[in-house]
């Protein structure tokens, strides 16, 4: 049977550091609560059915989103004040979502496309495999991120 | 030296134009693309040297992109930048006639391997 595999927490961080070309470090830290949560990537594997998420934070969701294009830490800090993204940050977010998809390691048939991010999410799916982190990113400071499957 | 860089997303547009700078090229310059239709006004228009896609795109795909350059005759070196990994995405570019596919996440390091051989 097909299986994705849950990458280790030094791997994530390379991974991250490799997409943004800035220093991000990975720990694990305590599952998101529903109260914390603020978006949600959903995942589909080669028969197009729901298989993993990604959970973030505000903090997350706006520190990711920005450093992808190096949007001032400013923007960051009215996006977590708000509780929200602009439309800017949520498609710099989607592309992030996107990319992750690479981040669930898996053969062929296990391969997982990006699906849909739902943004001030106040659910989400739930599967058996879960990894939260918090990513220390370089000159953006700290954000949560869940994966699960 | 003209490249064209074709993705909907305007965040790895810029991405990938920093990635070029920081791999170390010089002496090119670049268009953009949003979709599949747009890169193809650009290909007749613009006539770059190499094309840079995405594969997911609205409206039309990467691949078909790539397949009407070449049915028309266009044989522009042409790779793909995509989040896509799977063996069969890469079979599907190459039969296709892409010169390489680029996973995302990439490094200066990554790019500068799979372009060197068609930045003159």
């Amino acid at each position: 049977m097909s299986q994705l595999t849950l990458p280790k927490t030094e791997d994530i961080g390379q991974f991250f550091t490799t997409l943004y070309g800035l220093t991000i470090s990975a720990t694990e830290c305590d599952p998101l609560t529903d109260s914390e949560l603020y978006a949600v990537a959903t995942f589909v594997n080669g028969q197009g059915e729901p298989t993993a998420a990604i959970k973030t934070d505000i903090e997350g969701a706006a520190k990711l989103a920005a450093a992808l294009t190096q949007i001032p830490a400013g923007g960051v800090e009215d996006a977590i004040k708000e509780g929200s993204l602009t439309p800017i940050l949520q498609d710099n977010l989607s592309e992030v979502f996107n990319i992750l998809a690479n981040l669930f390691p898996g053969n062929n048939e296990m391969q997982l496309t990006f699906d849909n991010a739902i943004f001030g999410a106040t659910e989400a799916p739930s599967y058996e495999t879960s990894m939260c982190l918090s990513l220390d990113i370089q000159r953006y400071d700290k954000g949560r991120i869940e994966l699960s499957f | 030296m003209k490249i064209l860089i074709v993705d909907d997303s305007k965040a790895m547009r810029m991405i990938v134009t920093r990635t070029l700078g920081l791999a170390g090229f010089s002496g090119y310059s670049t268009v953009e693309a949003t979709n599949g239709h747009e890169a193809l006004e650009k290909l007749q228009s613009e006539k770059p040297d190499l094309v840079l896609s995405d594969w997911n795109m609205p409206e039309m795909k990467g691949i078909e992109l790539l397949q009407k350059t070449r049915e028309s005759g266009n044989d522009v070196p042409f790779g793909f930048i995509t989040s896509e990994s799977s063996e069969e995405t890469k079979k599907t570019a190459t039969d296709s006639g892409a010169q390489f596919l680029m996973t995302k996440p990439f490094t200066p390091e990554s790019m500068f391997a799979s372009l060197s051989p068609f930045m003159a």
